[in-house]
């Protein structure tokens, strides 16, 4: 992040106190799911060309003492702006929210979105709107999230709650302090291997990108490990030359991670690893008479029916030599027939 | 895109909230004061004294300390609004830093956390790289420190560095600030935080002042809460300071007993002990705790000093440690609690089984042993490499070979590509 964002966040502006609670002025933290982002990103996409900004709701959990708050989902909400006046579209905004809680009855309303990061006295007004008692937050404040959308920069996020300010209530009615609070965002492994793989195609002119397999990424690993490993040992060989100042911290940590590898005799080693193998041999024969099994006994099946429509010829031999009894009783080639299956069950 | 640079958002123009923020002010000091601000504002604002008028309104600000605390927020960010736009912020900001730095006795409960919030609103809107921030976050330390509110405080901490960087602070100011977060971690408890910002100060002494008083009490209480302190056991960053290299001439029986602490085992400390007599009670040090503390640190040293055995006996622990062969298992586990060590007890055969320990002293031998680990890892690493790849060239050979029998199967017919194909596979299972 740019340094222009340090700021200070110790206190969370005293809000109305929830029945049977203490109001409190514990500071809020913010994780920020990726998908949000991505459909953030995606809504100033499709925006109209005259629209600087666009804007959507935060739906989200909130953690049980308001220090936490979550935000998972959102939905866009169109709205106008002109320089005198903007418009929401409010019942828009709450139809959608009752739609969204009947799908995801554990996610709230947490605050809403602007795909800029400019803050201004519109901003202030919907701030208000969404912070208010009934539809809004109340009595948590509302989290306002600015996203800059302009192409070829870096995206990025801000977070905001807001405080009061003013002295009569027709002031304090259209306008508000933003305070910016800490915010992290968080993704799983899977989601940041997968985002990998798609942004690499994006430097290819196919514009396509071969999925890798499990060896390939094999591979690729120890070539990464080797690559840190040649680092910390340049470091190493640095501090033995006497070249470098040597960090017993550091040290204390590589000596710590080198010794986290069990020591055990090769001789062990080598006996658990035939051990292994014959278990895995065991379970590949195990599992090669299974399908033989079975493939026995879907031929038997099928041989069972083809003599039912009176054609012996193509049947096994055993089967074939009580093909004239069956012809004449239906039933009992039934009952045959499922004493053909017993062998195999066994 | 830098952020935003106006967080407070309200429509009106300087002179009509101002006259608003005046009425507010007046009516909340009814009683106390006869003089209405709002009439004296009034003719300043007419000659457009705007500096004049927030002289007026800032020292008037008293008040709000007493205003009901729903609506504290709100004036005060009206007035940093106001004093914003003012071209001399920074004179202002001293007494509103003073003002939230008193009590606010409409809020007993909730006071701290609202002169917090409009401090950290002041830290905001300020330029970043402006010094007054410096001024203002020493005030943030002093209302945490008098709260006890550390714990928020606490995340913010990371950034401290990049802040003094910014505000191009010299090394008197860094100093201070470290001690006041030192200070006010203390106060919380928060034994870790205020010995690491503690060594950091330390660490701001140029080499030259390193004798000086100052640095000497500094160090001396650095060393202090370092040796009382229950679960740290490296002296290693004390002892690489300038400031406590300086103690070996003004303080020796204290830097004695450091290197002690250092380096050797715990019959030198009882040595130190009968030496000198009575310095542990005179530098009011607890004796158990250190005695303590010595005992994990032997058990730390002799179990690094095991070697290739890696295992030591019940006996070998009892000597060193000078205790009962009962109580072994019980410092053992205590000794891995702390960290120092990893392993596992064998009652059977009466051994400590080390897998880790750590090196009091991390010298060239230890880093010795570190390259060497390095290098078996990694060449382990190649082996399981090259086995991968020549796997996958394997692979795709056999893909290869299957898709030529099926060729020659399409183009020679039936059973003249088919044996061949048997054949080849049988070979592959050989091998």
């Amino acid at each position: 992040m740019a340094d222009a964002d340090s700021f200070l966040h110790l206190a969370r502006p005293l809000g109305p106190a929830a029945v049977g609670s203490q109001p409190s002025t514990a500071p809020l933290s913010i994780v920020l799911q990726p998908q949000a982002l991505f459909s953030i990103l995606d809504h100033s996409l499709r925006r109209n060309q005259d629209q600087e900004r666009v804007i959507g709701t935060l739906l989200g959990v909130r953690s049980e003492d308001g220090t936490e708050v979550e935000i998972r989902n959102c939905y866009a909400v169109p709205h106008t702006e002109t320089a005198e006046q903007v418009e929401v579209d409010m019942d828009y905004q709450k139809q959608m929210l009752a739609l969204h809680l009947r799908a995801n009855p554990r996610e709230v309303l947490v605050g809403w979105y602007a795909t800029s990061s400019e803050l201004n006295t519109f901003s202030a007004l919907i701030q208000n709107f969404y912070g208010q008692q009934g539809d809004g937050t109340w009595p948590h404040p509302a989290v306002h999230l600015t996203v800059s959308t302009v192409p070829g920069q870096d995206i990025e996020a801000r977070t905001y709650i807001s405080a009061p300010i003013g002295v009569t209530p027709e002031r304090a009615a259209d306008s508000c302090l933003f305070i910016p609070v800490p915010y992290e965002i968080k993704y799983g492994d899977a989601e940041k291997s997968g985002l990998e793989m798609i942004s690499g195609a994006k430097d290819r002119e196919d514009r396509s990108q071969e999925i890798l397999t499990d060896i390939e990424s094999l591979e690729r690993s120890i070539e990464q490990v080797l690559e840190m490993l040649e680092r910390v040992s340049n470091y190493v060989s640095n501090v033995l030359d006497e070249e470098t100042v040597p960090s017993s911290a550091l040290g204390q940590f590589l000596m710590n991670a080198l010794s986290l590898a069990p020591k055990v005799d090769p001789a062990d080693i080598e006996r658990d690893f035939n051990n292994h193998i014959q278990d895995v041999l065991m379970v590949a024969y195990l599992a090669n008479t299974i399908r033989t099994q079975i493939d026995l006994s879907n031929r038997l099946a099928t041989a069972a029916l083809t003599m039912g429509s009176g054609d012996a010829i193509g049947g096994p031999p055993g089967a074939g030599g009580e093909g004239g009894n069956q012809k004449n009783s239906p039933e009992n080639r039934r009952g045959k027939g499922r004493g053909q299956n017993r062998p195999q069950e066994q | 895109m830098p952020a935003p640079t106006n967080t407070l958002l309200i429509e009106g123009s300087f002179e009509e909230l101002a006259e608003e923020l005046a009425r507010y002010l007046d009516n909340q000091g009814q009683g106390e004061q006869t003089s209405s601000l709002h009439s004296e504002i009034g003719s300043l604002l007419q000659d457009n004294k705007k500096d004049e008028v927030l002289k007026k309104l800032v020292s008037g600000s008293t008040v709000l300390n007493s205003a009901p605390e729903r609506e504290f927020i709100a004036a005060y960010n009206l007035l940093i609004h106001l004093v914003r736009q003012s071209p001399n912020m920074n004179m202002f900001l001293p007494v509103i830093c003073r003002n939230l730095s008193q009590p606010i006795s409409s809020s007993p409960s909730n006071g701290a956390g609202l002169a917090l919030s409009i401090l950290s609103t002041v830290f905001n809107i300020i330029q970043p790289d402006s010094d007054t921030r410096y001024h203002v976050f020493l005030a943030i330390l002093n209302v945490i420190k008098s709260t006890s509110n550390f714990e928020t405080l606490r995340p913010q901490l990371k950034h401290l560095d990049a802040w003094l960087a910014q505000w191009e602070s010299d090394e008197e100011e860094q100093r201070k600030l470290y001690l006041a977060v030192s200070d006010a971690a203390s106060d919380a408890g928060e034994v870790e935080d205020a010995y690491a910002y503690l060594v950091r100060a330390l660490r701001t002494i140029p080499s030259e002042e390193a004798s000086s008083d100052e640095a000497c009490t500094l160090s001396l209480r650095a060393l202090k809460s370092a040796l009382t302190h229950p679960t740290h056991f490296d002296f290693q960053d004390l002892t690489s300071l300038d400031s406590i290299q300086a103690l070996r001439k003004s303080e020796p029986t204290y830097f004695e007993l450091l290197e002690i602490f250092t380096s050797e085992l715990l019959d030198d400390f009882n040595d130190f002990k009968d030496e000198h007599d009575h310095f542990l009670a005179d530098a009011e040090l607890d004796g158990a705790a250190l005695n303590r503390k010595m005992r994990l640190l032997t058990l730390a040293s002799i179990a690094a000093s095991t070697g290739q055995t890696r295992s030591l006996p019940y006996s070998a622990i009892a000597r060193a440690l000078q205790i009962p062969a009962a109580d072994v298992e019980m410092w053992v586990i205590d000794v891995i609690r702390a960290g120092l060590v990893e392993g596992k007890l064998s009652q059977q055969t009466q051994t400590f089984l080390i897998h880790r320990s750590t090196y009091r002293v991390f010298a060239e031998n230890q880093w010795r042993e570190v390259a060497s680990r390095l290098d078996m890892w990694r060449s382990s690493l190649v082996g399981v490499l090259a086995v991968v790849r020549q796997e996958k060239e394997a692979f795709i050979a056999q893909k290869e070979q299957e898709l030529r029998e099926l060729d020659s199967k399409m183009n020679g017919g039936g059973m003249a590509g088919y044996r061949p194909g048997r054949q080849q596979r049988n070979a592959v299972e050989a091998e």
